[in-house]
């Protein structure tokens, strides 16, 4: 089990060796992102101070600090574990596609509690299994595990990849997946198969994925494709700041580049800044619509 | 004080993105790396949160918060890296502190002449990887190297790693912006030299946000050694240690990296008896060469044989988190404190200062290296563990002793980490009743309101 008190309590021991890695904090100054603040604010979250958690949302998981830090403290799964202390309530805002066949199983993962229009939606084609990460956040902190078997859908949406394989200790037995971190992978393994849909990917979830998901879109489209991965992607987000910030983000990971490049961003809300900044944009789920149709 | 008004005002100057006052946002300010505030923080007890953030992105807006601040009566304290180990960027509740981690330019004043001109805000580990990718170096290394930026470098007259060859930050400045409060923002052009009354620009170097804030620094740069050999051997004692120092130093055949243990760190860093000394010597290959050469028959050893202890280091010598998380899972915290002294006085302070140190109650450790060499003289650098349980006082134990005995050694009380909140206390043990006089009268002259921290004023 990852005992989160000690690896914030590492970092805030620390003068944070690895900030200037840290591309949120280098990109938004937000000093309460930089790793070694973020722990600190962390460990005032989990004594109660509810309020302080915004920067645990700010990380991306990218992991820069982890492999820029002397002792290689996993500040990332931390930051990911404690904010399942709190679900967030999040208006979902979503393309509606028609995603197949009526009567098909339909798995969605997401941070985002169901939005209950999406749902009605997507009952017209689907028997519908929602599946709250949070609740699984909620599921550590009461030592219980969730166990999900994979097979049982037709289809899987996955908007949340929050959830990572040291959060339920990654045994894989017969088909029953443990770790969201793998049903991520087989969320990938689907996609290459046109078998899922990925609505929204947080970017920088793992360098496996991003690879599966540039072979993806290449697959699709046929042509070179340049990725961003300065995004802060969407995750639970902070309600004002973060589209801004995202945006924000893409906007300067663009600088200086040519506009008629393609530019596959994992964040739906940087794809609408690019798009209205002269860019050509997609996000996977438009490779994979544009497949099926 | 208006600072309803003030926030509103530089709410209007910097957009509302800029201008920080909630809780989460503002927490990360309320304190530097100031050991006895880091236990404090860890202990559980409540930290003082800055009133407000501001984050201006030129020099003028600098300037215009400084007016600004003056007007509505608000107490300013700048904020850099946060790397800062006595607390001189910790703001109190009502201050506002001005991070200036927008002013992150990096561009040649005049390649020809290796200027850089950089922006206060910008974190020194991207600064020299901006300057490596052109084949120049800054040389300037602190072990704080990963998190310090320039301007909180420069207003601590920090020092860094390869300091014997290369100098402190002080060496490698040619001019700098300074924005003072009742001047507006003095320019001092980047020139190798100058001889033109005070030097405006060496004045404010170490000027720890009481003066004025810096917004820009020029600073000369140098050509990537062609050559860069590690070296160390072992002395008899530290003793002995310090006199070849001296000899090696005196003989302008130094190290340019150069660093001595006493027994205890040696034992601790390098499992040995003895005293070790380490160094990188860099140039031109055959300058390095003859370095070696020479440095060894100098002092009667084959320095190469040693260079393993130098790797060693190398290899960890911005990890600080090991360690410190090793003593904090057995209780223990952690101070260092650096002194610097003329050579006659250097033994003589370190064994009458170690010995008071052993006889605090609540004290594990205490070490000494030295690591910045001079004709003159040399630095003690001590390492000190102690029980987090009685930190509140063995802390203070430990200052009063070294302050003291550096003082009655006639050394400095402090050699790069500044005064900061912590060292005021001793400040007329340095420049004594005139000195402090003189500090409050120029604070007064340039800064009246007290518009930066005004620490200084209030003393006894
Ligand atoms: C692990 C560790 C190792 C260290 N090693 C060294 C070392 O080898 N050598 C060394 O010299 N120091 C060392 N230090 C001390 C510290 O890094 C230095 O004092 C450094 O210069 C502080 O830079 P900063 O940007 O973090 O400044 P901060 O901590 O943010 O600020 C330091 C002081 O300068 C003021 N200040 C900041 N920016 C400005 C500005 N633009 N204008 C005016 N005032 C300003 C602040 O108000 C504060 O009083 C070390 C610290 C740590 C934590
Ligand atoms: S991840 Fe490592 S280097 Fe970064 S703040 Fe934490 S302990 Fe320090
Ligand atoms: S994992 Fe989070 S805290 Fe660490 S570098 Fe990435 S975004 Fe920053």
């Amino acid at each position: 089990m990852h005992d989160v008190v000690k690896t914030f309590t590492r970092c805030a021991l620390c003068p944070g060796v690895c900030v200037t890695y840290c591309p949120i904090y280098m990109n938004t100054h937000i000093r309460a992102s930089a790793p070694n603040n973020l722990a600190r604010l962390g460990l005032k979250y989990l004594k109660g101070y509810e309020s302080y958690d915004p920067a645990l949302w700010l990380c991306t998981g990218c992991r820069e600090c982890e492999y820029n830090c002397p002792i290689s403290n996993p500040l990332w799964n931390a930051a990911r574990i404690s904010r399942g202390k709190k679900s967030r309530v999040e208006a979902v805002k979503v393309e509606t596609k028609n995603l197949g066949g009526r009567g098909s199983s339909l798995l969605v993962v997401s941070s985002i509690i169901p939005d209950q229009a999406l749902v009605e939606y997507l009952k017209q084609f689907y028997s519908i299994h929602w599946l709250d990460t949070g609740s699984i956040y909620m599921a550590y902190w009461s030592g219980s595990e969730v166990q999900l078997n994979l097979d049982a859908f037709d289809y899987i949406i996955i908007d949340d990849l929050d959830v990572t394989p040291a959060l339920i200790p990654g045994k894989l037995k017969g088909k029953v997946i443990y770790s969201i971190q793998l049903l991520e992978m087989m969320g990938y393994r689907s996609i290459l198969e046109n078998k899922a849909f990925v609505l929204h990917v947080p970017c920088k979830i793992s360098v496996d994925g991003k690879e599966l998901l540039i072979n993806v879109s290449y697959k699709v489209l046929g042509k070179p494709i340049r990725t961003i991965s300065k995004c802060i992607g969407g995750g639970g987000g902070l309600p004002e700041k973060h589209p801004v910030i995202a945006s924000e983000l893409v906007h300067s990971a663009m600088k200086g580049s040519r506009k008629d490049y393609l530019v596959v961003t994992l964040c739906s809300r940087a794809k609408t800044h690019l798009l209205s900044s002269g860019y050509q944009a997609k996000t996977p789920l438009d490779f994979i619509a544009g497949d099926m149709n | 004080m208006n600072r309803e008004r003030f926030i509103e005002q530089v709410r209007k100057l910097l957009g509302d993105r800029w201008v920080i006052t909630g809780a989460w946002e503002t927490y990360p300010y309320s304190r530097d790396y100031w050991p006895l505030l880091v236990y404090r923080e860890l202990r559980g007890l409540e930290h003082v949160s800055p009133a407000a953030v501001v984050l201006p992105e030129t020099e003028e807006e600098v300037t215009e918060i400084t007016r600004l601040a003056e007007e509505n009566d608000i107490i300013l304290v700048p904020y850099g890296g946060g790397s800062g180990v006595l607390g001189g960027a910790a703001p109190e509740s009502d201050w506002v502190v001005v991070d200036l981690s927008r002013l992150n330019w990096i561009r040649w004043y005049d390649e020809k002449a290796g200027i850089v001109d950089v922006g206060a805000g910008v974190y020194l580990r991207l600064l020299e990887e901006w300057l490596q990718s052109q084949g120049r170096t800054l040389r300037h290394f602190p072990q704080s190297y990963p998190e310090a930026v320039i301007g909180g470098l420069v207003s601590t007259r920090s020092i860094g790693q390869y300091s014997t060859g290369y100098g402190g930050i002080e060496d490698m400045i040619v001019g700098l912006n300074i924005v003072i409060p009742r001047i507006g923002k003095l320019q001092v052009k980047p020139v190798p030299r100058r001889s033109v009354l005070l030097p405006l620009d060496h004045m404010f170097i170490g000027n720890e946000g009481l003066y004025g804030i810096i917004t820009r620094v020029y600073l000369s740069t140098y050509e990537l050694p062609e050559c860069s050999e590690k070296v160390g051997w072992k002395n008899e004692s530290f003793n002995d240690a310090l006199e070849n120092a001296r000899i090696i130093v005196r003989k302008r055949i130094h190290p340019e990296l150069f660093r001595i243990y006493d027994e205890r760190e040696s034992t601790l860093h390098f499992g040995e008896d003895g005293s070790i000394s380490i160094g990188v010597i860099e140039g031109s290959c055959r300058i390095v060469e003859a370095k070696i050469e020479d440095l060894g028959e100098l002092i009667g050893k084959d320095i190469r044989s040693g260079s393993s202890y130098a790797e060693k280091w190398l290899d960890k010598r911005f990890n600080v988190i090991e360690d410190l998380w090793k003593l904090y899972e057995v209780g223990m915290g952690f101070e260092t404190i650096e002194v610097s002294v003329p050579w006659g006085w250097a033994y003589p302070l370190y064994t009458d200062s170690l010995r008071k140190l052993d006889s605090i109650e609540g004290l594990y450790f205490a070490g000494v290296h030295a690591s910045h060499f001079y004709q003159s003289g040399a630095a003690l650098y001590y390492t000190t563990a102690y029980s987090l349980e009685k930190i509140d006082d063995v802390y203070r134990e430990i200052w009063d002793t070294l302050m003291e005995e550096a003082s009655k050694h006639y050394g400095s009380i402090s050699h790069h980490h500044g005064i900061g909140r912590m060292r005021l206390k001793y400040l007329k043990l340095e420049y004594g009743e005139e000195g402090i006089h003189f500090l409050r009268q120029v604070k007064k002259a340039v800064d009246p309101s007290s518009v930066l921290r005004d620490d200084p004023l209030r003393l006894g």
